[in-house]
């Protein structure tokens, strides 16, 4: 599915944020990123989703090259990615539903199928009573669980989410996690960078610790170290 | 979000109604001063082209011998410059005629004359009347015995005047086009900057550029569009106010001194109307640009 030969990627100030990344990501797994702040984790999540290109190797999506990729056809390499951050980032202004619906209808999809599906989806991060609500009408938890619907609207390849618990309390953190399971089991590839020990110690899944920009460990059921 | 660019942009600028009353304000009072400048100039050069058409004719005293035969010779000789649109013969009799009827009453002190003491004339009308100077000195060549009349100064005068408020205006007019797009350009940033977490996750998303610049594009032409309605009607009821108090205070010096409100108002109008759209949607796609490098 996801492919890294030799990645590197060193800033123009001559910081070296990745460097030597081989790596092979199969469907259906469900990968934790970890390591120390500035090992790298958001730099490859960027490299990822294309907002930046590495400067030297390759990254295979699906067996295209993405780093040769043009321009033009970023968007519609995107909406093969689900992006959850650890801010959210929700229209503040439009509705939950509106907030999952738009994500939709920027791909073209039509009104009768987004009136059928959003629902679907809310249901499915369990935020079906909320769906009048505006964001900042609800907690933390309940907003990144919108952002998860907003992710996963398209039938992304992979979900990609960067530090989703980090602004989360415990419990409300492992309410998530269990979505994410949930959707995992559905055959949803994830790739999640986490700092949270607890999650990825119980959990027992891949684990991809990067330090100073290197791949330090790569295990498939590992622990959090 | 909405479904159609336009929704989207509609519902952006009634999001934004202070930034978009600000973008449309300031659209309008550029626009008022462009026009005026505008106003200026079209009135100046109407009223040199009246002026110099009184002063667009020279008068040939022909001389007093000569035979109309003599005078078909000289017509024909003046009617061949270049510069000279046509020749009109008032002859010695028909200016006597017209003398009399100016006299009125007093027309009979002419009648004690022994013969009519005028002499032919040529009114000679010029094509351009800026040239008159050399065409004074080519007719003035033709016979030596005619003797010519024209308000060289009165037209010189005229025409410098007009000349320099021509310039200065098109001066004017340039600086204020480049302001205009400036403010536009400034003000659909502002909106944009204030949206732009949202520009971000839609191209997360997966959002085209088309597709997250069609709104802000519109936005810019409605924004444009807005403001030159807004300042043609403003200029319109204006220049009424001030065609009123000229056709008032300068009614004997001339008929009409100013243009005529509804046709320079609607020339003014839809060159603001393209002004303004073309300044908004310009504006508008300079400042998207910068926002859509994610």
């Amino acid at each position: 599915m996801l492919v890294l030969n030799n990645v590197q990627m060193r800033y123009p100030s001559g910081t070296v944020a990745l460097e030597d990344i081989n790596l092979k990501i199969n469907r259906g797994e469900f990968i934790f990123l970890v390591g120390s702040s500035g090992a790298g984790k958001s730099t490859f999540i960027k490299l990822i989703t294309k907002e930046i290109d590495p400067t030297a190797g390759s990254l295979y999506k699906s067996g295209f090259d993405i780093t040769r990729m043009h321009k033009r056809r970023i968007p519609y390499y995107r909406r093969s990615l689900g992006i959850v951050f650890q801010d959210y980032r929700l229209l503040n202004n439009e509705t939950v539903y509106e907030n999952v619906a738009f994500a939709m209808r920027i791909i073209g999809k039509r009104s009768r199928e987004i009136k059928r599906n959003v629902p679907l989806l809310l249901n499915l991060v369990g935020l079906s009573e909320r769906e009048k609500h505006f964001p900042m009408e609800l907690y933390g938890g309940e907003q990144q669980r919108v952002a998860i619907a907003r992710a996963v609207a398209n039938n992304p390849d992979i979900l990609i989410c960067d530090e989703p618990t980090g602004n989360l309390d415990p419990e409300t953190s492992w309410e998530l996690i269990d979505l994410l399971m949930k959707l995992n089991r559905y055959g949803a590839t994830i790739i999640m960078a986490t700092h949270q020990r607890d999650i990825v110690d119980v959990l027992k899944k891949r684990v991809i610790e990067l330090d100073k920009g290197r791949v330090v460990r790569d295990e498939d059921h590992g622990g959090y170290h | 979000m909405s479904r159609s660019p336009l929704f989207t942009a509609l519902k952006n600028m009634f999001r934004n109604a202070m930034m978009s009353f600000a973008s449309i304000l300031s659209v309008t009072s550029t626009l008022v001063i462009l026009g005026i400048v505008l106003l200026l100039i079209l009135n100046v050069n109407n009223l040199t082209n009246e002026f110099t058409d009184k002063f667009d004719v020279m008068r040939v005293q022909v001389a007093y011998e000569y035979t109309p035969e003599q005078v078909d010779q000289l017509i024909a000789a003046y009617e061949a410059d270049p510069n000279v649109e046509s020749v009109l013969l008032i002859t010695r009799e028909e200016a006597f005629e017209q003398m009399k009827e100016d006299w009125g009453d007093e027309a009979e002190l002419l009648e004690g004359l022994p013969d009519n003491p005028l002499s032919d004339t040529l009114e000679v009308r010029v094509l351009d009347v800026s040239l008159s100077d050399e065409t004074y000195e080519r007719l003035d060549n033709i016979d030596p015995n005619d003797t010519i009349y024209y308000y060289k100064t009165t037209i010189e005068r005229i025409l410098r005047i007009s000349n320099v408020i021509r310039n200065v205006g098109i001066i004017l007019i340039v600086v204020l086009l480049f302001i205009t797009m400036l403010v536009i350009n400034n003000t659909v940033r502002i909106g944009i900057a204030s949206r732009k977490s949202q520009i971000q996750i839609m191209r997360y998303v997966g959002a085209t550029r088309g597709y997250i610049r069609h709104p802000y594009l519109i936005e810019g032409i409605i924004l444009g569009i807005l403001g030159s309605v807004i300042s043609s009607v403003l200029l319109y009821y204006g220049y009424l106010q001030v065609t009123d108090m000229a056709a008032a205070n300068l009614a004997d010096l001339t008929a009409q001194p100013l243009l005529n409100a509804d046709v320079v108002i609607l020339r003014i109008g839809i060159l603001n109307l393209i002004i303004g759209i073309g300044v908004g949607l310009i504006g508008s796609l300079f400042s998207v640009r910068k926002y859509l490098k994610v």
